[in-house]
């Protein structure tokens, strides 16, 4: 009877951190996305898009043309390429966790819309800088140590500093990315200063 | 021996004169709106000794309907008068266009890029209009624009106009620049994020509410009986 019970419990165990794990999307089980579902909100009178807009309707966008179009708005194209590099994985980073955990909101299924409410997408708006930066670490994730895909946050920050308060924060200051690149850290290094415990990872097959 | 250094002395200064006045003709020419800079390598010798940096622009031209690229359509940059045409790709060639920014922002806090305003045009579409290109330094800049065909039906066919808003990150600057300790939302600051919340809801009844894609048609008015 015992032997019964414990062998229950070890299947209970065994089933329960496989799902654990399966809740757990890594780099090395999920696919590089090819697609991203994009909500689009209603614009203001100006032409901004509103974050508490309506939906308008749901677009799917290749995923790196996603990024191409995103990455300019967040950060600036004359920037250091470092810290247009370290803006581009944080900017895939965050949609690809947003393609593995994809919103439903009145009646829309979506991975993200285009607002502030995750990232400012806006079409037609590459610049062959930012295009480079994302292109250079497309084939690069940073995630955590056993591959887990997290959502890489971030902020503007402040001008001319580290911006301190955004490290402790485990948050990537946009401003603070442009401070070290023009004191010649890399991609990495970046990166490193703001997310702690975190690793760079290769991705099978791109 | 004198005579020849001071001789060779007021040549140059004619020429440094008569360059200068040619430059100031471009410059009112320009402000005419003629074509003010010279074509070919100068072009960026002539912004640079006119004090203003330049960057790449070069525009690619999309059907705004289907998606396709419009080939032979013709872009000005308004501030330039600098004109290309598309290919068959819908590209046209990258051409060096000045880094304008508003000089009233210049005092109070410069802006992260300049801003320029291209016009495309072509048989069969709408004029389209693209103001506040953003154009950085060093960099080279590849806007899409978008032209709306015209369609039967279409009876009032005016220019449509897409305004490029500022960058975000300088926004939230101006913003912090004039804000009074706390005011309104407050400086910028990681404490504010709170990444785990889901998005907003739509705003309330009035303004956000989802609408059915085809509304009901109106009721006709009941006709009011004919006086005997």
């Amino acid at each position: 009877m015992k032997r019964i019970l414990s062998l229950v419990t070890l299947f209970t165990l065994l089933l329960g951190t496989t799902t654990a794990f399966a809740e757990h999307r890594t780099v090395f089980d999920t696919p590089y996305p090819r697609t991203i579902r994009v909500a689009i909100r209603e614009s203001r009178a100006a032409g901004e898009p509103n974050p508490r807009g309506r939906i308008l309707y749901v677009k799917a966008v290749d995923f790196d043309t996603y990024v191409f179009n995103s990455l300019p708005n967040e950060w600036v194209p004359s920037w250091q390429q470092e810290a247009l590099q370290s803006g581009a994985m944080a900017v895939k980073m965050f949609a690809w966790y947003r393609v593995l955990h994809p919103t439903r909101l009145d009646g829309w299924d979506f991975d993200l819309d285009n607002t502030t409410n995750f990232q400012t997408y806006r079409e037609g708006n590459r610049y062959r800088e930012t295009d480079q930066a994302h292109l250079r670490i497309r084939n690069l994730a940073y995630a955590m140590p056993n591959g887990t895909i997290v959502e890489l946050n971030y902020r503007a920050g402040y001008r001319g500093g580290p911006n301190w308060e955004y490290r402790n924060a485990n948050l990537l200051s946009q401003w603070g990315t442009q401070y070290w690149g023009e004191r010649g850290r890399n991609m990495l290094q970046i990166l490193q200063w703001y997310y702690q415990g975190r690793t760079l990872h290769p991705i099978p097959q791109v | 021996m004198i005579r020849m250094k001071r001789t060779r002395w007021i040549v140059a200064l004619l020429v440094l004169l008569s360059a200068g006045g040619l430059l100031g003709l471009q410059v009112s020419h320009a402000a005419s709106g003629g074509p003010p800079a010279p074509a070919g390598p100068l072009r960026r010798a002539y912004w640079r000794a006119l004090g203003i940096r330049t960057a790449g622009l070069q525009l690619r031209v999309i059907n705004a309907v289907t998606q396709q690229p419009v080939p032979g359509a013709g872009c000005v940059v308004a501030d330039t008068g600098d004109r290309v045409e598309t290919n068959a790709q819908g590209v046209a060639p990258a051409i060096d266009a000045p880094v304008f920014r508003n000089p009233r922002q210049e005092e109070l806090l410069a802006q992260l890029h300049g801003q320029l305003t291209v016009l495309c045009y072509k048989n069969g579409y709408r004029d389209s209009i693209y103001m506040g290109v953003r154009m950085h330094e060093n960099t080279l800049t590849r806007p899409d624009v978008f032209m709306y065909p015209i369609g039967r039906g279409d009876r009032r066919i005016e220019p449509t106009l897409y305004q490029m808003p500022v960058h975000r990150v300088w926004l939230i600057e101006l913003a912090d620049r004039y804000r009074l300790r706390e005011e309104g939302e407050g400086p910028e600051r990681p404490q504010l994020t709170r990444p785990t919340e889901p998005p907003a809801p739509q705003e309330p009844e009035g303004y956000g509410v989802q609408t059915p894609p085809h509304p009901a048609p109106p009721q006709p008015l009941p006709v009011p009986p004919e006086p005997r």
